[in-house]
């Protein structure tokens, strides 16, 4: 990856996404589904202990943990609010970090990675941590910066709990 | 008396009253009953290891756990299953450490011992200068899982020698299962990946449930009800649950049929080819097994007796198949992995696998939302005070079974809304736990 946007731009992307990621603290999903580009492809891996497979990361074809479009997400935060889907009602208390995002400027888009971890504290228990990185790619729309596709690479093969969060 | 000093036999035998509908809550928590029964259920029963299409060439390896236990199951150059546990014999190292792959031999990085991938000690270093009693490299050869056999394509494996055949285990079990083994017109393949999380539950709950709980599904998904993506009928429907020997249960079996014409309503929005694939997939049932299991035509879901669930809602969906691995009294790891057919359109797997990520996967609602009753469950089960009240199983004791359906139908069959699935459960899990053991 070609590093060195002005400082400007890193400034701008990263400030976007320290935003988009409080609004998932917060629990403003339907605010952050509007980060969301319509044809929006979010895809979170299956990561295993493998040879020669690249580092584990298996594809869109094979089991995924998700594999969403626009609308699906939709549907997940539409059950949220159901105040019946019990995984997140009382809602988990979640901290989204972001780290060492590098970005490369291709024609309009933006692709960035970064780090993420996330800490989840839920009821009783002290916490759950998931990471690993993001592969996103980001477009300017007449609303501003808008995700277009988000790949999350956790670095977990067992992971320690059920996932009823958005990363 | 104090409960300090009873035998796990006394408790087992006190608390655990499936005829009653009553079973004690120290099962779920107690340590001791808990390496007991890794030995007397986890050793003695037939166990899911995987399906064969994970081995398609000569070298393909997984690994898997049986109870505690970490095992290797390969297809050998000989091309037969060989399935072993995964500890070198010299130090006890695991000798793989991945999750599946292709290997010739494993060769334990501690000291190098050497195994085939049938399991046999294949080379020690230095062998000739430091074993001057010779070592018989046989009698040190990997631990075999003594008993190895498929049903349909599934994997199961057992390390009591005098069990009983997979065959006579699975019994009329084999009725059901046959459903989605024969419907796949192409043969059911597994999709790459295994998806494992933890929950902090006891194994037996989650088994429980899927083995005929279909009453939980309007409260414990009442969110999906909510949105129309489960049917506001579904506890109405014409749904049955069935029990067999060995502690094995189903639910939403649907044998007026239903689901088929359910699929097709489908398939005539999705396109000719679906059309045509569905109304082939019947066929094939009319042809190879019953009419009534080609009017049933999916399996609902179930519990093979102790921790293999699984799930076959219709020919749209994937074949899922969920372990609840043992970790201790009140820990588990959830492994899943699909199947889909062979022979279905592109349109039809793709949906599949939509289908179980939004639903069963580890980020799927439902997945989601019973771990929360399994965790809880169990955080709420280990108090003193919990532990003096039972869990009630009482629904349809005492009911009468339907007997034309029950002519029709393998199985003990009972309504949708029943806990004898469950009953049958812990009324199989108690004869494991005293097997041996004097009856009062």
């Amino acid at each position: 990856m070609k590093t060195g946007v002005s400082p400007e731009l890193q400034h701008e992307i990263e400030q976007f996404l320290y935003y988009e990621s409080s609004l998932l603290d917060d629990g403003k999903f339907d605010e952050w589904l509007t980060l969301l580009t319509a044809d929006l492809h979010y895809f979170v891996p299956v990561r295993e202990t493998l040879e020669n497979t690249e580092l584990g990361v298996r594809g869109t074809n094979d089991v995924a943990l998700m594999n969403d479009q626009k609308e699906s997400l939709e549907l997940r935060v539409a059950r949220l609010k159901t105040g019946l889907a019990h995984a997140e009602t009382p809602r988990s208390r979640t901290r989204h970090n972001i780290s060492n995002v590098m970005i490369e400027e291709q024609s309009g888009t933006y692709a960035v990675r970064c780090n993420i971890q996330v800490s989840v504290s839920r009821l009783e228990k002290t916490e759950f941590n998931f990471y690993g990185y993001r592969l996103d790619t980001l477009r300017r729309t007449e609303q501003g910066l808008k995700v277009s596709q988000r790949k999350v690479v956790l670095d977990q093969t067992l992971l320690p709990r059920a996932i009823s969060i958005f990363f | 008396m104090n409960s300090q000093s009873r035998s796990i036999e006394d408790i087992i035998r006190a608390d655990v009253t499936p005829a009653l509908g009553l079973i004690g809550r120290k099962i779920f928590t107690n340590p001791e009953i808990y390496r007991a029964e890794l030995d007397r259920v986890f050793t003695k029963n037939w166990l899911f290891l995987g399906h064969e299409s994970q081995l398609e060439s000569p070298g393909d390896f997984f690994t898997n756990y049986m109870g505690e236990d970490p095992v290797i199951v390969t297809r050998g150059k000989d091309n037969n299953i060989h399935g072993f546990l995964n500890s070198c014999l010299h130090r006890g190292m695991k000798v793989c450490r991945l999750d599946a792959g292709n290997a010739r031999a494993f060769t334990c990085i501690y000291h190098g011992w050497t195994y085939d991938n049938a399991g046999n000690l294949a080379s020690v270093p230095h062998e000739d200068r430091i074993y001057p009693n010779k070592l018989d490299r046989q009698k040190w050869s990997l631990v075999k899982i003594p008993k190895l056999q498929s049903y349909g394509g599934f994997i199961f494996g057992c390390w009591d020698e005098h069990c009983v055949s997979l065959e006579d285990y699975l019994g009329d079990l084999k009725f059901y299962l046959d459903i989605f083994i024969e419907r796949a017109l192409g043969g059911l393949q597994a999709v790459s990946g295994r998806q494992r999380y933890e929950c902090d539950a006891n194994w037996k709950i989650p088994a429980d449930n899927f083995a005929g709980d279909d009453y939980h599904v309007p409260w414990t998904h009442g969110s999906y009800m909510k949105l129309g993506v489960v049917s506001d009928q579904y506890i109405d429907l014409p749904c049955k649950t069935v029990a067999f020997p060995y502690g094995h249960g189903i639910g939403d079996i649907s044998p007026g049929g239903g689901v088929y014409e359910a699929d097709l309503a489908i398939a005539e929005q999705m396109g000719p080819e679906v059309v045509e694939y569905i109304k082939a997939s019947q066929a094939r049932l009319q042809k190879k097994l019953s009419a009534v299991q080609a009017k049933i035509y999916a399996f609902g879901h179930g519990n093979i007796f102790p921790n293999l669930s699984l799930n076959d809602f219709s020919a749209l969906w994937p074949v899922g198949l969920y372990w609840w691995h043992p970790k201790g009294p009140e820990n588990m790891e959830v492994w899943q992995m699909i199947l889909i057919d062979k022979g279905a359109p592109e349109a039809v797997n793709q949906m599949a696998l939509a289908k179980f990520t939004h639903v069963q996967s580890a980020a799927g609602a439902f997945g989601q939302d019973d771990s929360e009753n399994f965790e809880q469950v169990t955080q709420a089960t280990r108090g003193v005070i919990a532990q003096q009240s039972s869990f009630n199983y009482q629904i349809g004791l005492g009911s009468v079974i339907d007997d034309e359906l029950q002519r029709q139908l393998p199985g003990e069959v009972g309504p949708r809304i029943s806990e004898h699935c469950q009953r049958n459960f812990y009324q199989y899990w108690k004869d494991c736990m005293l097997r041996g053991d004097q009856l009062p």
